[in-house]
């Protein structure tokens, strides 16, 4: 045992050059002198030691001072056992390697570690669950260790696990030396740092991104610390700034901008100091001369609680400025263009009201004094004239008729043209009713057949308006029925989502349809006045008054076979669902 | 019984007042007719009522009138503490809805549309005179 105590010492002494992290150490205070290494695993010192030809070894906490075997007896059984258990169970890897680089003793941690047994561990070498790329860095390391370059090397690596997966690891790794100075075995370390490689690896990612985020964001952003100094900016800040090329990492933006206004130091100093101030839209003349609108921010950026600076964004938007104000001149001018359209129409109208105000007051006065005339000439003067002078007086009084009916049709003309309609819900059947009352007497005179079986027909219309449009349908229909061996009116009607359409057919002299839409237009007549007398306004009117209200009118007609006008109104949607209702 | 008050004819148009007198003259009318030819003469009767003159059982007024119009003739009287109460019939041949309506806003009376056939219109001069004339018991 003295013998070997001594090569023991001398060998580590050899071995163990170095003091940190391997600390060879070794005492005889009560004859157990073996080696030891002392290394460090997560901050604490831990002692291992090996002997008695790798049957033993001991792993303690121990300290740089103080650090002893003396508690255990390495040639008691119990003592022996207290070691294996210390080795097999230790929360690091531990492994003997042979110089060939063969697995002499692996614990269970490191079984663990790597997902092998320990047998089929122990029929591997190193290499074979290193991970590629990092063999090459080990082998240099095995080889400067055997070569005697260093005593220990520690190093990251990755291995290759039994299922396949990869695994960070931190190695360390010493060599122990026979007595002629042969390398014996390797004590290699092996400490799981997967969870804290990927913490680094996603901290690392994430300043990545972060900086990717940064560098092309499609806005001028910049981030200094608590001195102005730049700690990152995006391209479009350097571009915005004219500060392509330049390096501003650490470089003072008061440095870059010397001479940037006291109103943005104070802002500066305001946001550094926990305010967020921003501008929605800022003006600013640059140097020249031309003028930039901004929209821009600053804000505290805090770490640990602390604000550590500022960020600072801004984004150009004189285009947008431009447009803005390009679109407000347009509307300014659209707007005075419509005031001037406007005031055109409203004097237009004002010039068309005088017109109708003096055709209702003036124009009949004149017509007047030759009817009021030429009746007392009829009366006053009968017996002074002979058969002839009295039928030009009564031919006289017949143009001023005609011409009095001519003035009131188109003044009602004009007034449906003038006039606010009043939009109601109106019965049309109802409507149709009224009106047919009113023709009673003619009705009867004439002998009309009147069908008119019509259930309630609401439309959205003017009552007025539509008044008169049936008045003056139902007296087309009488006027040109007359002659008729039985005149008959017949009303019905279609409708659809929209609209409704009353028809009304008589069995009258009806038109040629190539007059349809001709009959339509102001003082346009198919009839001699002899025979159906008329102004020619009535169905100008009617057009005049239905597409006032939103509605059509059209005329469909056979020579000799009546004619049939279909009025189109729009439908009052709601009201009639109450009605079909029962 | 008393003599008979006039009616007073607002009216510029010569052969309008003619056969306005004719048409009354042909219904016997009791009333003697005063005839203002524009709206400065029929304004100007209304210090001569003020002085205590018999006022009118009846005040027919044209809308249409030189220098001052209907309209303010009838916005006048009808606002005279002392003379809104006399009858005015606006007899116009208007019929626009936009003066039937300005003068019943302004007090009218009744309004009459003047008939060109001259039958129609002694019709409507032997109404005024029944209406207004007759019937119609102005307080004096």
């Amino acid at each position: 045992m003295n013998s070997c105590k001594s090569e023991i010492r001398a060998g580590i002494g050899r071995q163990f050059p170095d003091r940190i992290p391997w600390q060879p150490h070794y005492h005889d205070r009560n004859e157990s002198i073996f080696p030891q290494v002392r290394f460090k695993i997560r901050g604490s010192l831990y002692l291992l030691a090996v002997f008695e030809e790798m049957k033993n070894i001991y792993l303690a906490p121990g300290s740089a001072n103080h650090c002893s075997t003396r508690a255990y007896n390495h040639n008691t059984k119990e003592g022996e056992s207290r070691f294996q258990t210390a080795f097999e169970y230790a929360t690091v890897g531990i492994s003997i390697v042979s110089p060939e680089g063969r697995w002499l003793r692996v614990n269970r941690k490191l079984c663990a570690i790597l997902g092998y047994t320990q047998d089929e561990l122990m029929a591997l070498t190193f290499r074979d669950v290193t991970y590629p790329d990092d063999l090459k860095k080990d082998s240099d390391n095995t080889r400067h260790l055997l070569g005697g370059e260093v005593s220990t090397f520690s190093m990251e690596k990755r291995y290759i696990r039994k299922d396949g997966g990869v695994i960070w690891a931190n190695l360390q790794v010493s060599l122990v030396r026979k007595a002629d100075n042969t390398p014996d075995y390797f004590i290699s370390v092996i400490e799981d740092i997967q969870r804290r490689k990927k913490a680094e690896i996603a901290l690392q990612e994430s300043r990545e991104q972060l900086k990717l985020f940064i560098e092309y964001a499609p806005a001028a952003l910049a981030m200094v610390d608590h001195e102005m100094r730049y700690l990152a900016c995006s391209q479009c800040w350097r571009s915005d700034y004219g500060l392509h090329g330049r390096d501003l990492l650490g470089v003072s933006h008061y440095e870059i901008f010397p001479e940037i206004s006291e109103e943005w130091k104070a802002i500066h100093r305001r946001c550094l100091a926990g305010e967020t101030i921003r501008a929605e839209e800022d003006r600013f003349v640059r140097a020249d001369g031309s003028v930039q609108w901004l929209r821009w921010e600053v804000r505290p950026w805090y770490q640990g609680g602390a604000i550590s600076g500022i960020a600072m964004f801004a984004e150009d938007i004189t285009s947008r400025k431009h447009s803005e104000l390009v679109l407000q001149q347009l509307n300014i001018d659209l707007e005075e263009r419509i005031a001037n359209r406007t005031a055109e129409l409203k004097a237009l109208n004002q010039s068309l009201e005088g017109f109708v105000y003096s055709v209702s007051h003036d124009l009949k006065a004149p017509l007047r004094g030759i009817e009021g005339y030429s009746r007392l000439l009829e009366e006053d003067y009968t017996d002074r004239l002979d058969d002839e002078g009295r039928l030009f007086v009564r031919n006289i009084r017949t143009g001023v008729r005609r011409m009095n009916e001519l003035i009131d049709d188109l003044l009602a003309y004009s007034r449906m043209e003038r006039r606010h309609l009043e939009s109601a819900v109106l019965d049309l059947s109802m409507l149709v009713k009224q009106e047919i009352e009113g023709f009673r007497e003619e009705i009867a005179a004439n002998g009309v057949e009147i069908i008119a079986d019509l259930p309630p027909l609401l439309v959205n219309g003017d009552r007025d308006g539509l008044a008169m449009a049936l008045r003056n349908l139902l007296e087309n229909a009488i006027k040109f029925s007359r002659h008729a061996a039985h005149p008959r009116i017949e009303f019905g009607f279609v409708h659809d989502d929209e609209y409704i359409t009353l028809w009304i057919r008589d069995n009258g002299i009806g038109f040629d349809m190539k007059y349809s839409e001709r009959i339509f237009e102001l003082f346009e007549r198919l009839h001699r006045q002899e025979t159906y007398p008329g102004t020619g306004i009535g169905l100008a009117l009617i057009r005049k008054a239905v597409h006032r209200m939103g509605g059509e009118i059209r005329a469909q007609s056979t020579p000799g076979e009546g004619a049939t006008f279909h009025l189109r109104l729009p439908r009052a949607l709601e009201k009639t669902a109450t009605v079909m209702e029962p | 019984m008393r003599a008979c008050p006039p009616i007073l004819l607002v009216e510029d148009n010569p052969q309008d007042v003619d056969l306005t007198l004719r048409a009354f003259q042909r219904r016997k009318l009791a009333n003697p007719i005063l005839v203002a030819w524009d709206g400065e003469e029929a304004l100007a009767w209304i210090p001569r009522w003020e002085a205590g003159e018999t006022l009118p059982a009846v005040i027919l007024l044209d809308l249409r009138l030189p220098r001052i119009d209907g309209l303010t003739v009838l916005r006048t009287l009808k606002t005279h503490a002392a003379l809104r109460r006399i009858p005015v019939v606006v007899l116009t041949t208007s019929k626009e809805d936009h003066d039937i309506q300005s003068a019943y806003d302004l007090g009218a009376n009744s309004y009459i549309v003047k008939p060109v056939d001259f039958n129609n219109f002694m019709d409507v001069a032997q109404q005024i005179e029944l209406y207004w004339c007759a019937l119609n018991k102005v307080e004096k």
